[in-house]
């Protein structure tokens, strides 16, 4: 068919000034600002949208709340886009989903003819049997897996996160849910409402409440305009909420942004969905829910059909029927489920329009090449199936009243139960828990003076802070009510397919089948049969699967139960999830330096220090001739990243003493300590220098990588011991950089007048306070990399003058900056270990070679009886210094393993080769018996070569310490 | 998200803070059994019911005990940790 | 000899980024850098006490503020820790820091804030929607008042939050981790661009009592 523009008031949404251009599968269309996608399409006749995700059947639109996966189409950079959400833009590029060659002929479509090789729970069979059947089937299913195409050069579009705050949050913008808002506002309260359209009013801008209209129009026009005008409630529009989660958070989707709002009190006022109803063909394109048919005419001007059947099963479908009558459109017959006929106002004047009503009676089957073409009508009632012949009916429209159901899905992730009421044939909220609360058709109210009169009393309770429900439990209201309304009408079709799962292409026959497997339960059904596992999440399939398996079982609908359709509601894009990237970056106040000098920086926790200087090409030589600059004359590293911690109090030292392995108590003022801290366990955890500037006052360093936690672990030991001593991280407060190599001394003495840096006056270990530059500075001298070196630490906000000065005062001794790569080499060459590179997360101090760092005196320290359990039993392992004499050997690398007796027997941990001493050297695990100067050992290097060391003592350079004392 | 109530900072979002465990009385580490301070180590109380952990809240670097029903996830109650450890309370000997 | 007084202090973001132009001012939302700006960490179980005893006016609870007359806004952020910044560009702070050793008096111990953390100020009335973006914390004038402190997460950064009105205008003191002061920068920068936020000069930030 062509499709029909009508004329205003429909269409309330267009902008017809400002028409559109587009292409769907290759045809040029035009439309209107203003419509969606979907609408677009139906008004140029267009219906085939997609093909289903298993049969590959053709699928066009039939709700237009995204209640099915049917109007899913294609984007050029996006897959997946809800057509019946999502606007038209001039010159959109769109196309179907789901298809080979083209959407009309689907060359995929053979996989029908399959049927009978495919039962339901094909997928997890093809795991089973026969054995190794997967390895074929996984390709084809693979392939044919998913929808719509990811283009992976799509850009990454700017997507954002914001957080939103309200006293009662009002989720759908419907009758109840302003009528809610507007109560809830007018008692103080701050409120958020929120709605998926463009515009608020929800069924009230599409729906006909009454035979003419009337009521819909004026409490549309009274609501909405004191919504808009209140200034308490801020409306979102366009905003999906996807979850609900725990404290009232409710995640909302609005495209660009995703907001996290968290609201004191929550209304849900969701209203209803869209049913299916369940005969032959059910999916046939043309085949469209009512209040679609209503949309389409109300919001998009868009006549859907121009001969048109309503099948209905209440009094909704008679104001579709009389809202397509009055647009234009014949209407043959409406066929209604229920046996007793309407006499409501709005049947008689369907009558009186002349349209036939048939009560009792329901389509069997649809038939049509790729869209509806005609129908075959039966009775509802079996016996009278067998006297009445089917009446065939011709349309090109077959509008669907089925029995709608709340959307209820955020009250079951909120907590609430969903049990199912006999009396109104769905599945109702009760048991709410504290601060959320249902309004309107979501608590089983169809009347809109009822639904608006639920909305102001719950928007009322709401803001009281009463929590208690409308209807306690289903049960006492069922006892009320004597009727129970029987169970939605099923047909099946010999020639057909009667789908209760439009998304998963599950028919009736795969419920039975499922139940008669064994899997009764509703979890396990779901899971089998992946019945609402689809991209609605259920919302049109669960109440026809859950009938369809209670007849199965031989069970009421409320036993069977229900499963919980979980967030997100809606499908979201991911650049939504990921949106901004927040990954904080820390920079020393030297880095513009380093980059301008051509450093490579590298990633240390969350710092960017300097690898190395130069271009990555020269990586290898420019490492070893910063290693070199240090051993003859003077280098300059910036050790910014340090962890700094003050300890200043009566009992800083006592605190010192149980939380390291070595005794600090003893420490004179002006020294400084190596510092090894162990976990209860005994592992080691983190190692810096303890220095003493005060009889109280202590000045500690840590690894760049673990201040944070050591220091919230020094807290958290004193928040129990409660000792005399206050505990702060100054890490960021202070630049620090190693001056080191033989020139340092000379160097240091340009820029410093006050302090004697004299080698009896200022020895190996030693701290001092003083002026460098004429910045107040702390000077630690320490021989981390094994050189005459002195570590300035200086308040931050000097750091890169600093830094230019000693790179200006080392000019003479031909001063060189190094990075990390360096200082790792000329710390190994030394033997000196990295905690987390050299250690793992079992490493004793014993094991790393450490009894010199525990002091034996102390009555207790962290770690300590655990450290005395584990030598009393013996070491497993030890790591040694080994040296590869070979020098045409490949070098190991880190985790390479050490084998003996073709055994595994430990692993490398540091590797590299020595530029003094001209040959590769490193640290390794290995069993303790090979802890003997001369031991041999191999270690297995990549493509399985065995490369063969010797154990050496450590340190590998200067065993004397002869260099840093100097 | 949920919410827990710092003792210092009020109602924040869960991700502000991270949890240390059970709140747990270390044996004297010079009288204690290899088996016992195994125990302490590595052996959780894990009730399903109240138990009571050691919390802190990351941007002040505030600790704090909280009370939480396992069962149900909710939080009982937060307090600070001076409401259990009084000075002069030293969990370990010192000979 | 030695090289006297060649070193400078510089703001983090400027030592990280260069010079700062500073376009001018906004009616929506403005960010300055004030790192320049005095001010003064004050830790240990003695910190009430030291405060009492140099004058210093103590904010009745924690995670309050109170303006010190013009010269300076004090924060505290616990039962043992204050936040002294300069808002007046008096000689209080100096005299404050010189008579707090770093070996401590009586308990309380200076802390060097001025390096450890950088300092921005936002006003405008975008403000709050800016933070909105980065923070989880409600800091809508009615829900945050005056001399309200925050000690939060903002763009995943620890930060400190502190709301004075300036001539009658929110504005918030936003203090966080000096080397990640540029990455706070950077994102506050991208934030505002919704609301034609601008970068502003470090102008008199003399608040309201």
């Amino acid at each position: 068919m062509s499709g029909t523009r009508l004329p205003a008031p429909a269409g309330a949404r267009l902008d017809r000034t400002r028409p559109l251009r587009f292409t769907f599968e290759g045809e040029s269309y035009r439309g209107f600002t203003g419509d969606t996608i979907a609408s677009a399409l139906a008004a140029n006749g267009v219906r085939v949208l997609s093909r289903s995700f298993k049969y590959r059947r053709p699928r066009g639109l039939y709700s237009a709340g995204s209640h099915e996966a049917c109007a899913l189409v294609q984007l050029p950079d996006e897959p997946n886009v809800p057509a019946d959400r999502r606007l038209l833009a001039d010159g959109m590029t769109i196309t179907g989903q789901n298809y080979a060659g083209s959407l009309a002929r689907d060359r995929g479509a053979w996989i029908a003819r399959f049927e009978k090789f495919m039962p339901v729970g094909f997928y997890y069979r093809t795991f089973f049997r026969p054995r190794g059947i997967w390895r074929v089937w996984e390709r084809v299913i693979r392939k044919r897996a998913g929808l719509g195409r990811v283009n992976p050069k799509t850009p990454h579009g700017y997507h954002d996160k914001a957080y939103a705050f309200a006293d009662v949050a009002v989720i759908g913008a419907g009758p109840a849910g302003m009528a809610a808002a507007l109560a809830a506002a007018e008692a103080g309260a701050e409120v958020t409402l929120i709605d998926e359209n463009p515009e608020i009013g929800g069924a009230l801008t599409y729906g006909r409440f009454d035979a003419d209209g009337r009521a819909a129009d004026e409490a549309l026009k009274r609501l909405a305009k004191e919504v808009r005008e209140h200034a308490a409630i801020t409306v979102l529009t366009d905003a999906v909420c996807t979850g609900l989660y725990e404290d009232n958070w409710l995640a909302i989707d609005q495209g660009r942004r995703l907001v996290k709002l968290r609201a004191r009190d929550i209304v849900v006022a969701t209203g209803l969905q869209d049913g299916i109803m369940v005969f032959a063909d059910n999916d046939l394109p043309g085949i469209v829910a009512a209040t679609t048919v209503q949309r389409l005419i109300w919001h998009h001007g868009v006549l859907p059909g121009e001969v048109a059947v309503v099948a209905t099963q209440d009094e909704w479908g008679y104001t579709a029927a009389l809202d397509l009558a009055e647009a234009g459109a014949e209407v043959s017959a409406i066929l209604d489920t229920r046996d007793k006929p309407s006499d409501s106002a709005l049947a008689k004047l369907a009558e009186e329009r002349g349209i036939e009503v048939l009560s009792g009676w329901m389509p069997e089957r649809a038939e049509g090449e790729t869209e509806i073409e005609r129908i075959s009508a039966v009775p509802v009632d079996e016996a009278a199936r067998e006297t009445e012949e089917p009446r065939n009916i011709e349309c090109d429209l077959l509008c669907v009243s089925a029995r709608p159901t709340p959307a209820a899905a955020l009250f079951a992730q909120g907590g609430a139960k969903l049990p199912f009421d006999p009396a109104r044939g769905v599945h109702l909220p009760t048991d709410l828990p504290p601060g959320l609360h249902a309004a309107g058709a979501v608590n089983g109210e169809t009347d809109l003076k009822r639904v608006i009169a639920d909305g102001e009393r719950v928007g009322k309770a709401a803001i009281a802070g009463e929590t208690k429900p409308a209807r306690k439990t289903a049960k006492k209201t069922a006892k009320k009510t004597a009727t129970t309304l029987p169970p939605q009408p099923m047909l099946e079709h010999p020639e057909g397919k009667s789908f209760v799962d439009l998304d998963e292409d599950l028919t009736i026959g795969d419920i039975r089948d499922t139940v008669a497997l064994g899997y009764q339960d509703v979890q396990l059904l779901k899971r089998f049969s992946t019945l609402g596992m689809g991209t609605s999440q259920g919302r049109h399939a669960n109440p026809p699967g859950v009938t369809v398996a209670a007849e199965a079982r031989g069970d009421e609908i409320g036993q069977v139960g229900l499963t919980t359709a979980r967030p997100p509601l809606a499908p979201v894009a991911f650049g939504t999830l990921a949106g901004r990237q927040f990954s904080p970056v820390r920079r020393t106040s030297i880095h513009r330096w380093h980059v301008e000098a051509s450093a490579q920086m590298m990633v240390a926790g969350a710092w960017l220090r300097p690898a190395y200087y130069g271009p990555p090409d020269e990586a290898e030589s420019r490492i070893q001739e910063e290693a070199v600059a240090v051993r003859r004359s003077l280098g300059l590293i910036d050790v910014s990243t340090l962890g700094k911690l003050e300890l200043r109090g009566r009992e800083a030292g006592a605190f010192l003493d149980r939380l390291y392995t070595f005794s600090y108590q003893k420490l004179a003022v002006g020294k400084s300590r190596y510092a090894l801290m162990t976990d209860e366990t005994g592992a080691i955890i983190d190692d810096g220098v303890v220095c003493r500037l005060g009889e109280e006052h202590f000045y500690v360093t840590a690894t760049t990588g673990g201040v944070d936690e050591v220091y919230r672990t020094m807290l958290w030991w004193n928040a129990q011991w409660r000792l005399d001593v206050d505990i702060t991280n100054v890490t960021a407060g202070y630049a620090a950089m190693n001056l080191a190599g033989p020139a340092s001394r000379e160097s240091l003495a340009k820029l410093c007048d006050d302090v004697d840096l004299g080698a009896e006056a200022f020895p190996y270990l030693g701290v001092r306070e003083g002026h460098v530059a004429g910045v107040p500075a702390r000077i630690l001298r320490t021989g981390f990399v094994g050189e005459l070196g002195y570590e300035i630490h200086a308040p931050t906000g000097f750091g890169l003058d600093l830094w230019q000065a000693f790179m200006r005062a080392g000019e003479d001794a031909g001063i060189r900056p190094f990075g990390v790569e360096a200082q790792r080499l000329l710390r190994l060459e030394k033997g000196h270990i990295i905690v987390g590179q050299d250690t793992d997360g079992l490493t004793h101090p014993y094991e790393a070679g450490m009894d010199w760092a525990v002091s034996k005196k102390k009555p207790f320290f962290v770690g300590g009886r655990s450290i005395d359990i584990m030598r009393a039993r013996g070491l497993t392992r030890r790591l040694v210094g080994y040296q590869i004499e070979n020098r045409d050997a490949p070098l190991p690398k880190e985790c390479h393993l050490v084998i003996r007796n073709g055994e595994i027997a430990g692993r490398v941990t540091s590797s590299a080769v020595s530029p003094t001493l001209g040959h590769a050297i490193g640290l390794a695990y290995v069993p303790p018996e090979l802890d003997a100067k001369d031991g041999k050992f191999e270690i297995r290097v990549e493509g399985a070569r065995m490369v063969e060391a010797t154990v050496v003592p450590l340190p590998f350079y200067d065993p004397e310490n002869a260099r840093q004392e100097l | 998200m949920k919410i827990m109530d710092c003792p210092l900072n009020g109602p924040r979002n869960i991700s502000e803070f991270a949890c240390r465990g059970e709140v747990r009385t270390m044996p004297d580490p010079d009288t204690a059994s290899d088996a016992q301070w195994a125990d302490y180590l590595f052996m959780q109380t894990n009730p399903a019911g109240v138990a009571r952990e050691w919390w802190i809240h990351l941007p002040s670097s505030y600790w704090f005990i909280a009370e939480r029903d396992t069962r149900t996830g909710e939080i009982l109650k937060t307090y600070p940790p001076d409401e259990l450890f009084k000075r002069p309370n030293r969990p370990m000997s010192s000979k | 000899m030695a090289e006297q007084r060649t070193a400078k202090r510089r703001s983090f973001v400027e030592q990280r980024l260069g010079r700062l132009e500073h376009p001018g001012a906004s009616a929506r939302v403005g960010l300055a850098d004030v790192s320049l700006r005095p001010r003064l960490g004050v830790k240990g179980i003695g910190t009430i006490g030291w405060m009492k005893r140099h004058a210093v006016t103590v904010p009745e609870n924690d995670n309050l503020a109170v303006a010190h007359g013009a010269a300076m806004l004090v924060a505290r952020l616990s039962p043992s820790e204050a936040l002294l910044l300069d808002t007046g560009g008096g000689k209080v702070m100096e005299r404050l820091a010189a008579s707090l050793p770093p070996h401590g008096d009586g308990g309380a111990y200076p802390v060097p804030r001025m390096d450890t953390h950088g300092w921005f100020r936002l006003g405008g009335p975008d403000a709050p929607h800016l933070f909105a973006k980065l923070c989880a914390v409600d800091l809508r004038p009615e829900k945050f008042p005056n001399f309200s402190v925050a000690q939060t997460i903002a763009a995943r950064l620890p930060v400190i939050i502190i709301r004075q009105n300036i001539k009658n205008a929110p504005h918030f003191h936003v203090l966080m981790d000096s080397a990640s002061a540029l990455y706070l920068w950077d994102c506050i920068v991208d934030a505002m661009a919704e609301f034609g936020g601008v970068v502003e000069a470090d102008t008199d930030p003399r608040g309201d009592d």
